[in-house]
């Protein structure tokens, strides 16, 4: 089976910080639809109005 | 036996996510912050020197690509004088590193690093401290500055945005000096490279935000790349921390269109200055085997983070309060 640990020290590195893109791509987006789809809502809950 | 989520310990996810949300806070209002605390943070929670660095940078890649995702259509960058920085600054983190490694053949790495720690970030809160009091004069000694750097005029000339020329080679240089702190440090450089580029440079403000996001995100995945092959790059860490400081980041970015920078920028020289305390209070700890100087640390660091982040957003819900009467007395009109 084709383990991390027979990448070797370069394809773990080129795993792990390929992790922290996808992650930060997908908090990119996600975040970005949640902040759209909440601002409203907070801002006017934070008012009382 | 502990609660774990994804191999990670229930209690340590909840804790990284915490302070990512606070630092993540801090940097989207503040636009630095993001990678410099998150260092010594994990020195004083016990992690080794390389761990700290390795993670640190990782951190300082995911954020920085999320920044210039955002940044990408306002067309504030300056490629051509980011590929220099890029340039500088890889050679600088590699020369960076390698002192971090010499450093921990010979047993010094740990207390080296961590005295750095608390230099750097005790200048750099004495400066912003300063800066908050004192309000015009730093401007005229800023550009002072940037008239002395770009009368060096070694050739190649290269025009960057906003009309001036740089040399390539003292651009390089710039580069180079502030690749070997962050290389040695773990942090982005954001917070000399904003300022390098702004009063050394003479580059417009919003140029210097969109090429300072640009080339910390080369210059983040390389140093995290360094890292990673010597195994120093510890996901458990930097994703939770990610996930909690992207949330953070959008508060923060929220909060600038509600409060003035200025009011909070003392505080936030205040967590600095916590910052240097909390790692000198550790090392104490460490020399002395006494329990409540890495106790003291700890409070120092998250408790200065939690309250000048919770600053941030009790001003910004303040401020959306006084908005709505006033909106109320408009819609009246």
């Amino acid at each position: 089976m084709l383990g991390l640990e027979s990448l070797g020290a370069t394809g773990q590195a080129l795993t792990g910080v390929g992790a922290v893109l996808v992650e930060a791509m997908v908090l990119y987006v996600v975040y970005g639809g949640l902040t759209t789809a909440l601002s409203r809502p907070l801002k006017s809950a934070l008012g009382g109005s | 036996m502990a609660m774990e989520l994804f191999g990670i310990a229930a209690g340590q996810l909840g804790l990284f996510v915490s302070f990512g949300l606070l630092i993540g806070t801090l940097f989207g209002f503040f636009g630095m912050g993001g990678s410099f605390l998150v260092t010594p943070a994990l020195l004083v929670m016990g992690y080794d020197s390389t761990t700290a660095v390795g993670s640190g940078l990782a951190f300082v890649f995911g954020t920085s690509v999320i920044a210039a995702l955002r940044h990408r259509d306002h067309g504030q960058v300056d490629y051509k004088l980011g590929l220099m920085f890029i340039v500088g600054m890889t050679a600088g983190i590699e020369v960076g590193k390698e002192v971090v490694y010499y450093l921990k053949a010979l047993g010094f790495a740990d207390l080296v690093v961590s005295i750095s720690y608390i230099g750097l970030l005790a200048i750099v809160g004495l400066l912003m401290l300063r800066d908050a009091r004192t309000e015009s004069s730093d401007d005229d000694d800023g550009s002072a500055l940037a008239e002395k750097f770009q009368s060096i005029e070694i050739p190649p000339m290269v025009s960057i945005k906003g009309g001036t020329k740089v040399s390539l080679w003292v651009t390089l240089a710039m580069a180079f000096a502030i690749g070997i702190l962050s290389g040695f440090l773990g942090v982005g450089g954001g917070f000399l490279l904003m300022p390098a580029m702004m009063y050394g440079l003479g580059v417009p403000a919003a140029v210097a935000v969109g090429t300072d996001v640009f080339q910390i995100t080369a210059s983040g995945a390389f140093g995290a790349f360094t890292y990673a092959q010597s195994g120093a790059l510890d996901l458990t860490i930097v994703l939770p921390l990610l996930a909690g400081s992207a949330m953070g980041a959008r508060i923060g970015a929220g909060a600038t269109a509600l409060v003035d920078e200025d009011d909070i920028t003392e505080y936030f020289a205040a967590m600095l200055l916590a910052g240097s305390a909390a790692v000198a209070s550790r090392n104490l700890g460490n020399a002395y085997d006494m329990g409540i100087f890495n106790q003291l640390s700890k409070v120092l660091i998250f408790g200065s983070a939690l309250l000048v982040s919770g600053a941030v957003i009790w001003a910004s819900i303040q401020s959306i309060r006084e908005e709505e009467p006033a909106e109320s007395v408009h819609a009246a009109d």
